[in-house]
């Protein structure tokens, strides 16, 4: 007969990969790096082209925001590619396919609300890191769950732009430059994961 | 007891088919470089492993969408997974046992 003490190294083992399937890394540090950099230089490079340049809210929207977020988003699929040649998950499983549907739903939802908003005149400083807060809180679902602390940096950044009595230019500043900076803490989290993981 | 110790005993009482179990357990499926990768065992290793548990009835393969393009993965069985269930009580029955003696 096996001891009792076999029977608790499988237990322990079981936890062990359990805990490791629950807490798994998607996406390298140099995804959330990248969209640090570029979001930190988009708020940089606009707020210099509103000032100097004297272009308008719009025009900084399509030529710099728009760039900015389709460089990010082609960084951004090529390391989800890596991790699908890395891995080789199984992407169709019902589990999957229902965690998708529900957040392709949330995230058009979000997006819509935020035109609204928008069409509205509404200003966006506050509402644009809550939004990057709903697509942090979505990764932290499929990755490990310690990335709430950087979706819920984003959520409080913006209830506090949301809340506090400052300029417009300043309110842009700090939502663009804040949103980077939880980027960068996420970058590091990450290799942090990673390097605990031996990875 | 005896029992149920010969019939969990060539399967679960070994580390890396234990691991593949708990794995297909909680993945439902995944394809062999997944396997490979998260036991960070060669090639060899793992393929004799799953080849056991296939021809025990535990796990069956099929061809699905894995990463970026159709592959072999692996799942559980129903008789695996009820299986695992059951290893699962037969542990904690066992460790019970061994507080009360």
């Amino acid at each position: 007969m096996r001891s009792k003490d076999s029977y608790l190294k499988d237990v322990q083992l079981i936890k062990e990969i359990l805990h490791e399937q629950e807490d798994r890394v998607l996406l390298r540090p140099w995804v959330f790096a990248s969209w640090a950099v570029i979001i930190a230089l988009a708020t940089g490079a606009s707020t210099y082209l509103r000032e100097s340049a004297g272009w308008t809210g719009g025009m900084i929207a399509w030529r710099v925001w728009i760039a900015a977020i389709l460089l990010g988003g082609v960084l951004e699929t090529a390391g989800w590619l890596r991790y699908l040649r890395r891995e080789e998950p199984v992407v169709l499983t019902a589990h999957h396919i229902k965690l998708l549907l529900s957040f392709v739903g949330v995230i058009v939802a979000a997006c819509a609300v935020v035109s609204v908003l928008i069409g509205q005149g509404a200003d966006i400083s506050a509402v644009l890191p809550m939004l990057l807060a709903i697509c942090m809180f979505i990764l932290a679902v499929f990755t490990f769950k310690s990335l709430f602390a950087e979706a819920y940096a984003l959520l409080f950044l913006g209830i506090f732009l949301a809340v506090v009595d400052v300029s417009p230019g300043t309110l842009y500043q700090i939502a663009g430059y804040g949103a980077a900076v939880v980027f960068a803490a996420a970058a590091l989290h990450t290799r942090y994961v990673l390097k605990g993981r031996n990875e | 007891m005896s029992e149920l110790y010969t019939r969990f005993d060539g399967v679960f009482f070994e580390k890396t088919r234990l691991s593949l179990l708990t794995l297909l357990f909680r993945e439902e499926k995944l394809s062999f470089k997944a396997l490979k990768s998260k036991l960070q065992l060669t090639d060899g290793a793992v393929y004799t492993h799953l080849e056991k548990l296939i021809q025990g009835g535990y796990v069956e393969k099929m061809k699905e969408a894995a990463g970026l393009s159709v592959q072999t993965v692996y799942g559980l069985t129903d008789f695996g997974r009820q299986e695992f269930v059951a290893y699962l009580d037969f542990v904690r029955s066992m460790i019970l046992q061994g507080e009360k003696t």
